[in-house]
């Protein structure tokens, strides 16, 4: 049976979304809405999650008036040459960043728990290799991965966030939105906060792979949803644990979550550990997914053969810039950085970019 | 001075041509230089003896027909392959003792072999064949060649007939309930085995001959009311493109069609048993049996298919279910067990409960080795029991078993040279991938568990963790005859899953399995339309003669 070219359904597009957006965000999110809203922290990730729905949605419909295209192809059609090829700069930029961000994140992780002396070019090195060779194959190939992946980080997550309801508190909640709570001078976390709902334009790269392109915008939507539903959850639990004053002195909130349950009698004495190892998972299919967009962009743009010459051709810039962000503070300037281009990107050039394709109708649609 | 020249270098299309057109005029050459049947009976003899006379067990049985006209007539066949009873009985007999003179057809000659199958063969199966190398072809498969002075063709009588094995329970796939018949090495009476199990007007055979030398008889057996026809269209051009020697296993066959032949995994099943083959065709697969052996293939396959063993419907659905878990978990253990011990024990202690560690490490106390060269000695030891114990005759290899397992590994752990914990992993190890109903996935697992000690000793559980990674996009990039080799699971198929790591009860499985795109969806006979209403409504609990009219 022959296999073909659009090879995805929308329950598998739906988890692509979810896979790019679950990643390194859960391990600092709480902390970043604890300092701007206090007890109500969950609250903005809700609001902004629901925000960043609707960008979904946009992408969702603008992808599906180019059902055979990538944004690459026409977003200078759109935008114009000059505009346009600085927006697919822009675009690979950022995905492109993501890669070493996700890498950094990984290597602290596995130095601070799992492997303490294990050396960059070994932790990075191996992280990296395995994400090109990933990032390598075929879109279907990808999503299969990603959908396994994912939901084992997810399955485990969740897992640890019963367990540690033992330790839930109600009054840690309160006072609900309360005026004292909230610190507007710090309201440029929430642009760090953004990046972990901004995982949509992926969308704009895997649209003609779907199966049926109608499908396209109800499962980008979804996958946002459950994006927001996660990280409302997980910051409502790690609130409610911790409450917001010790939320916002943990760097890794998620680690400390899993560290906080007691469980006797059982194989493993420290579910940290257990943890981490899952996440690697979803660190591995967001950076998985944006080596993927990104090879598969410069192929387009270039008309190039194979995406795969292009992510080993980027294998050695990636590593140099996991080198260049050498601790917690750098990447997570980085990160923001990242996490700006993505703002740009999705609250800006899509709905500009949804408008001129309404007012020109160059779309297939 | 005569000057020296230099042929002028051919390009590559140039002597692509050349050779193209040298291999079509050694073609051409051929078939001018093959030799014919002529109407000459002492011609066609010595043609024959020239290509397969030479050999003593080809049978040349001069005789003469009693017509008006008495005609000379020779049978060819093979001592052996052809039933000396059938042509004794219905051939020689037949043609010797019929009364030519009386016979109104024998009076004029024209169309003799016609007339003889219509009148004096009373053999089941007759043909005409004028080409020589047919004709041979059948002689060497157990056929009967008649020849006639005066005829340049020859009938084929189908004599075929050999001692074979009888049908027995096969012992590479023992069940505890389900029927006790497996193939033997007898293609046609496997063939007839599926046909007697689904009398299904649509059940297709279809033959084919594979190998240049040994020209072994292929079937593909498969529903064509149910099975895809790109499925089946796949497999014969698979089939058709192999151009080898001699099939002399089905192995053969395999290594030749799978879609990565590189691959640790095997992406097509093999079966003795014939109740596997037919609930493969009736879920729109295709079985392929090759005459010769009893092993037949199934295709496609996914990977979760490579641990159902055919058993597994005959059991209750609850124990199925218990049975599959288990063996999911013994798949885990067979894999993973000795990496995780090194990874724990090696980089991440804490981990364990602290009583264990304890444990652990007052029994490795005194051992001479570091843990991971402990563990691969311990896993090539028994690499090496199992091979001596499967290649010893039966009560010797049980011998072996004892004195590696019990008297060698007590006496290492008595001497302090293996800790008795690890001797517990790696046998804990062992008896997992016994579980494995598929031989060819628990040799994949045993080969995989090398590396991953190594990796478990230099990585720990992040090493493990992107080496399953590695695995998993390696299994994902997988396709057996285009169907996703971890479906249903990736891309999930929630109407497959009903027989994957468990089974929902049989009158809830109204459907085939999706992954294999059947013509035919719905598995005849249900009457339900989806399965909730199937589960809700079982077949017990309906009233007689269909639905109550309100």
């Amino acid at each position: 049976m022959k296999q073909e070219k659009r090879s995805l359904d929308a329950r598998q597009v739906t988890l692509v979304v979810l896979g790019f957006g679950i990643g390194g965000g859960i391990l600092t999110l709480p902390s970043l809405a604890a300092k701007v809203f206090g007890a109500s922290g969950w609250l903005i990730v809700l609001v902004l999650g629901l925000f960043y729905t609707g960008g979904a949605w946009i992408a969702g419909r603008l992808a599906e008036r180019f059902p055979e295209e990538t944004i690459i192809e026409y977003s200078p059609r759109l935008l114009g040459k000059y505009l346009g090829l600085l927006f697919n700069l822009i675009f690979i930029t950022s995905f492109l960043l993501v890669i070493p961000i996700e890498i950094r994140i990984l290597q602290e992780l596995v130095n601070i728990s799992l492997l303490p002396d294990a050396p960059i070019w070994f932790v990075s090195g191996s992280f990296l290799l395995a994400i090109a060779y990933g990032a390598s194959r075929q879109i279907d190939q990808i999503a299969q991965v990603n959908e396994l992946l994912i939901e084992i980080a997810i399955i485990v997550g969740l897992f640890v966030v019963l367990l540690a309801m033992q330790h839930f508190e109600p009054l840690h909640l309160l006072p609900f939105f309360s005026k004292d709570l909230i610190h507007p001078d710090k309201v440029n976390e929430l642009v760090g906060m953004a990046f972990s709902f901004a995982s949509f334009p992926v969308i704009s790269m895997v649209v003609p792979y779907l199966r049926n392109p109608r499908q396209t915008t109800p499962a980008v939507v979804k996958g946002n949803i459950f994006i927001t539903l996660v990280y409302t959850i997980f910051t409502l639990i790690v609130l409610g644990v911790f409450g917001y004053q010790e939320t916002t002195k943990l760097s890794w909130v998620a680690l400390e979550l899993a560290k906080s349950i007691n469980i006797e009698a059982v194989i493993l004495e420290r579910l940290d550990l257990v943890l981490i190892v899952s996440w690697i998972s979803a660190l591995y299919t967001t950076a998985l997914l944006a080596g993927f967009v990104v090879s598969a962009s410069v192929k387009r743009m270039f008309k190039l053969k194979k995406h795969a010459y292009v992510i080993w051709a980027l294998v050695p810039l990636v590593y140099y810039l996991s080198t260049i962000f050498t601790n917690y503070f750098v990447w997570t300037r980085w990160s923001v950085y990242v996490a700006a281009l993505f703002v740009v990107i999705s609250v800006f050039f899509y709905p500009l970019l949804y408008l001129l394709s309404l007012r020109k109708g160059n779309g297939h649609a | 001075m005569k000057k020296k020249s230099f042929r002028r270098p051919r390009s590559v299309g140039e002597f692509r041509k050349d050779k193209e057109s040298k291999q079509a005029a050694d073609k051409e050459g051929q078939q001018k230089e093959r030799p014919v049947l002529t109407r000459d009976l002492a011609a066609n003899t010595a043609t024959l003896k020239a290509r397969i006379g030479s050999s003593n067990d080809v049978v040349f049985r001069e005789f003469v027909l009693p017509l008006p006209e008495p005609l000379r007539a020779i049978i060819v066949f093979v001592d052996g392959l052809s039933s000396r009873d059938t042509i004794n009985d219905y051939i020689l007999q037949s043609l010797t003792t019929f009364d030519g003179e009386a016979a109104d057809w024998a009076q004029d000659r024209r169309n003799l072999a016609q007339k003889l199958m219509d009148h004096v063969l009373n053999i089941n199966e007759v043909m005409l064949q004028t080409d020589l190398e047919q004709i041979i072809t059948a002689i060497l498969s157990g056929e009967t060649a008649l020849l006639l002075e005066g005829e340049d063709g020859a009938l084929i009588c189908n004599t075929r007939g050999w001692e074979h094995r009888g049908i027995e329970e096969p012992e590479s796939e023992v069940a505890v309930r389900g029927p006790r018949v497996g193939f033997n090495e007898l293609l046609r009476s496997n063939t007839a085995q599926v046909r007697r199990w689904i009398r299904d007007p649509d059940l297709r055979v279809k033959s084919m001959e594979i190998g240049v030398r040994s020209q072994t008889d292929i079937a593909l057996v498969y529903l064509e009311s149910v099975a895809n026809p790109e499925l089946v269209k796949e497999v014969v051009q698979r089939l058709a493109r192999i151009d080898l020697d001699g099939v002399i296993e089905s192995a053969y066959l395999q290594e030749y069609i799978e879609d990565r032949p590189y691959s640790l995994f095997p992406t097509i099943q093999t079966t003795e048993r014939v109740d596997r083959v037919v609930g493969a065709v009736l879920e729109g697969k295709v079985g392929i049996l090759v005459d010769n052996t009893p092993f037949a293939l199934i295709a496609p396959v996914t990977f979760w298919e490579l641990y159902y063993a055919a058993e597994d419907y005959y059991h209750r659905w609850p124990l199925t279910i218990l049975i599959r878990m288990i063996r999911l978990i013994s798949f885990f253990f067979s894999l993973y067990l000795p990496a995780i011990f090194i990874a724990l024990a090696v980089h991440n202690p804490e981990l364990i409960p602290f009583i264990l560690t304890i444990k652990v490490a007052g029994t490795r106390e005194g051992t001479p080795f570091p843990v991971v060269l402990e563990t691969l000695f311990m896993e090539i030891a028994i690499e090496i029991l199992r091979e001596a114990s499967v290649r010893l005759p039966g009560p010797f290899g049980q011998t072996i078993g004892i004195v590696g397992g019990f008297i060698l590994g007590d006496t290492a752990v008595r001497a302090g040279l293996i800790s008795p914990i690890m001797t517990i992993v790696v046998a804990l190890t062992a008896i997992c991938s016994f579980v494995s109903p598929s031989f060819g996935v628990a040799i994949t697992m045993r080969i995989l568990r090398f590396p991953l000690i190594i990796i478990a000793q230099i990585g720990g559980l992040y090493g493990l963790s992107i080496a399953t990674i590695f695995l998993l996009i390696n299994l994902a990039g997988i396709r057996s005859f285009g169907v996703p080799f971890l479906s249903p699971l990736v891309p999930l198929n929630l109407s497959d899953l009903k027989d994957s790591f468990f089974v929902a009860p049989r009158w809830t499985m109204i459907k085939r399995p999706l992954a294999y795109e059947p013509i035919d969806q719905r598995r005849a006979g249900s009457k339900a339309n989806n399965w909730w209403e199937a589960a809700f409504n079982p077949p017990q609990r309906r009233p007689k003669g269909g639905k109550k009219k309100r």
